[in-house]
């Protein structure tokens, strides 16, 4: 190996003040299949977006061929030969393959010379080995050939770098065969590939060399061939952090505040929940962990009443189902949301008034359907200091604060002190290690005064210094269940990715 | 500087295209000016201007309200038809009720009728799914119709070749200004059709800020509208309050009925509204949906009405459907607002260089 081909020097970048990639450096060698791992929220799609051109970096260069480059935008990438295929595809449903191959890059002649332009694409698929039929509109073909078009539409624009963000997420086992073998293939006529995933078992069958990263840094750059499935597994969870598993209580049995019994759930696409069955008793943290998108979301859905399902819930010892969402939370059920800006906040309102969502017909705050402003003020004034919520104004609009006092106002509103069931989602997700261990005092303090917590979290870490049982969630349904102590950071991380379970 | 330029400067500008179109209708653009003044410095065009603005408050507020929650009301125009028929109906069935009851109930009525009719779209938008744009414009055709079929037969004038119902029982008449004032020795605003229902009309607008900005239903709404997904999740009924706020929001286009039949021009006349409905939604958008600053650019556009009317009266090719032109204009003035103001910022920046 000579000269590397493409190279990370120390790129670092900011969203709102959320490190999303901290010096960040690596080499990928012409020709080869690299392959970038981590979890969710690790920054593996956001250096692949700045190499891209669809975010800038802010410090740090990019080498392409010993050259400092950096892209404004994805055309430019694309005319440097580096071509991306996101999770969702950008393809028009209403044209055919060959238009959409072309849409974009058309030539710029009064008419379009299509016998020539199928010609040219025909040799692109004899040469690299496809076989879509180029007349076909797009909306018909499975998932697997929409791909093949989006990676035939990268090779007609002479991409030498194809960028694959997450590939194989959309596709079935089979055809996630199908489109690994492809790249092999491709690889071999000299196209250099980079492939972002969270399956080690694609890592380990179909690269040569392997980023990984955690919360934005490279933690080590290796070539496969050096590593096994438990070595992976502990260096994308993180080894080094030996957490200390404290205050762990046996629990001893109480009442429960929240019993799910065979849920399931129905949905034409997408994915189902499949017999799930949880209890969670009074003075209680229950983990889930799992990957993104096993189920986790539905889960959510069902227990705040935006989803139907089948099955039985009783939370707070009576049916669900017997109250409105809107009463269930009076009763004591809190709800911390995957998404704290899509679902939690109403951003533009003021902090006093998202302190009060969900609770804005709750006394003091209102009296005959009038807002009682000095009530409020003063309730929000309580809680933004309590929480330490920065900078302290009820009237200041929620969205100028930061990811992490955004997420205290949510925790201050769904997790106060007459709470009884907490469903805690990523709780710290984005949040600084002061405000995350502060989180996790509070919610302590919460299972000591008898409430019950579901914990749903991306961050093993966080699972096991706060659960009493972690469940694993995949595909739907739970497929193990241990008293935290018992897990081990490798083995829960691969029971989550399904490499043994 | 800067504000005064933002003003002053498109409205040189507006002032020019109306120009330079006056002249191009074959007019002496002088008229322009005895326009203005006619309109806005004699009681005779205030008065017009009261009576233009006052259904532009009811239908602005209706539209205003469905939007702070996220929702398009395109039906007023329709709410406003079904209203109005409302009070001729109760005319004609109660014409011997006594003053201080056939008012309220005619008023009540107008209300109920809107509602009723927003209560459709409210319904399909809420548990059916339905695109609340489309239904509500559909809507209009129908209640145009229907409230068409009614002046022509149950509720025909008799006496009249014209297509209009009969005259309401007088006990349902809303004093005009000039009637209600006399007492003060004056005839406030003489000869215009403005009427005291401009005051229902400013305290819908009153209450409808104060249930948007003070109640913790306007909370609820607001929070709709700007979040909908956080709202659901907060467990805020959606639903029910979609229905609701199309009900209300009908209910005050509906009202646009009373400065109409009850208070101007005492029956319904076929095609009467010059598309109130519809300009509602230019005045809520003007007042970026502020139930107090729908007061002002309803004047705005009453204004702009009365000036169309008098620019009519002062020539012979103008008719006062110039209005639709000089709406349009200040409209497209409005979208361009945030190019405009670019645009000024960026000469300034020039000119220090």
């Amino acid at each position: 190996m000579t000269l590397p081909f493409l190279q990370f020097d120390r790129v670092s970048k900011n969203f709102n003040g959320n490190s999303a990639n901290t010096l960040v450096s690596f080499e990928v060698q012409q020709g080869s299949f690299h392959g970038i791992v981590g979890e969710n929220g690790a920054g593996k799609s956001t250096i692949m977006k700045i190499l891209y051109g669809v975010h800038s970096p802010d410090s740090g260069t990019i080498l392409l061929n010993g050259i400092s480059t950096q892209f404004n935008n994805p055309n430019q990438a694309i005319r440097a030969g580096i071509g991306m295929v996101h999770q969702h595809f950008k393809l028009v449903p209403t044209l055919s393959v060959w238009e959409n191959i072309i849409l974009g890059h058309e030539p710029t002649s009064l008419f379009i010379p299509k016998t020539n332009l199928l010609a040219t694409i025909q040799q692109l698929q004899n040469d690299f080995g496809f076989s879509l039929d180029l007349e076909e509109k797009v909306e018909t073909l499975p998932v697997g050939q929409q791909q093949q078009v989006e990676i035939l539409k990268l090779l007609f624009r002479k991409a030498r770098i194809l960028i694959l963000d997450e590939p194989t997420a959309v596709l079935t086992p089979q055809e996630s065969e199908v489109l690994l073998n492809r790249l092999l293939q491709l690889k071999k006529q000299q196209k250099t590939i980079i492939l972002i995933t969270h399956k080690l078992r694609e890592i380990l069958e179909f690269t040569d060399t392997v980023t990984i990263m955690r919360q934005g840094k490279v933690v080590a750059t290796e070539s496969t061939a050096s590593l096994d499935e438990h070595k992976l597994a502990t260096l994308m969870m993180g080894r080094d952090r030996q957490v200390p598993v404290t205050s762990q209580r046996s629990f001893e049995p109480q009442t429960a505040v929240l019993e799910v019994s065979s849920l399931s759930t129905k949905s034409r696409k997408g994915l189902q929940l499949r017999n799930l069955s949880l209890n969670v008793a009074a003075g209680e943290i229950v983990g889930i962990a799992g990957i993104e998108g096993q189920g986790q979301e539905e889960l959510v859905q069902v227990l705040t009443q935006l989803k139907s399902f089948s099955g039985h819930i009783k939370m707070l010892g009576e049916d669900l189902l017997n109250f409105t969402a809107y009463q269930n939370r009076q009763r004591g059920f809190g709800v911390i949301p995957p998404d704290r800006q899509k679902n939690g906040l109403i951003l533009p309102f003021t902090n006093e008034y998202n302190l009060i969502l969900g609770h804005h017909w709750e006394k003091p705050f209102q009296g005959l359907g009038c807002l009682s402003f000095p009530h409020i003020r003063q309730f929000a004034q309580d809680q933004l200091k309590h929480f330490d919520v920065r900078p302290c104004h009820p009237d200041l609009s929620t969205a100028t604060l930061s990811g992490g006092n955004q997420q205290k106002i949510i925790i201050a509103r769904e997790a106060s002190d007459r709470v009884r069931f907490l469903l805690a989602c990523h709780p710290s997700r984005g949040v600084d290690i002061g405000a995350m261990e502060f989180f996790h005092e509070h919610f302590r303090k919460l299972r000591a005064e008898g409430a019950g917590i579901l914990l749903i979290s991306s961050d093993l870490d966080e699972l096991r210094t706060l659960s009493d049982r972690i469940l694993v969630i995949r595909n739907g349904a739970f497929i193990a269940e241990k008293a935290a102590s018992n897990w081990t950071l490798p083995d829960l991380g691969l029971c989550m990715t399904g490499t043994e379970s | 500087m800067n504000t005064v330029n933002r003003i002053f400067i498109p409205m040189v500008l507006i002032g020019l295209i109306t120009a330079g179109i006056i002249w191009a209708c074959g007019e002496n653009p002088a008229i322009l000016a005895e326009a203005f003044s006619n309109t806005f410095f004699s009681p005779f065009g205030l008065g017009y201007t009261i009576y233009y603005a006052t259904p532009l408050i009811f239908t602005g507020l209706s539209v205003a309200l469905c939007f702070h929650a996220g929702l398009f009301n395109i039906g007023a125009e329709g709410q406003l038809l079904w209203g109005s028929i409302a009070i001729v109906a109760v005319s004609h069935h109660f014409s011997q009720l006594p003053v201080f009851l056939a008012i309220p109930l005619g008023i009540i009525l107008a209300a109920l009728a809107g509602a009723l009719w927003g209560l459709i779209p409210g319904y399909l938008k809420a548990y059916r799914g339905s695109h609340e744009v489309v239904v509500t414009i559909l809507l209009n055709f129908i209640a145009t119709t229907w409230v068409g079929y009614l002046i022509l037969y149950p509720l025909k004038n008799p006496n009249t070749q014209s297509a209009e119902t009969e005259i309401i029982s007088s006990t349902y008449f809303i004093p005009k200004f000039s009637n209600a004032f006399s007492w003060f020795g004056t005839e406030l605003f003489r000869t215009t059709p403005a009427n005291l229902s401009f005051f229902i009309a400013l305290f819908c607008a009153l209450l409808a800020h104060l249930i948007l900005y003070r109640s913790a239903l306007g909370y609820e709404w607001r929070a709709m509208g700007t979040n909908f997904t956080a709202a659901r999740f907060a467990g805020i009924r959606t639903r029910t309050q979609t229905l609701c706020l199309f009900v209300i929001s009908g209910a005050f286009a509906g009202l646009v009925g009373v400065n109409e039949v009850m208070g101007s021009e005492h029956k319904v006349i076929e095609g009467f509204s010059p598309g109130y409905g519809f300009s509602g939604i230019a005045v809520a958008l003007v007042a970026e949906n502020n139930p107090l600053g729908i007061i002002a650019s309803a004047f705005l556009f009453g204004g702009l009405q009365t000036f169309a009317r008098e620019l009519e009266f002062l020539s012979d090719n103008i008719s006062k459907d110039i209005s639709i032109v000089l709406q349009a204009i200040l409209l497209i003035f409005i979208a361009c607002r945030p190019w405009l103001a670019k645009r000024l910022l960026k000469q300034r920046g020039e000119s220090h260089d």
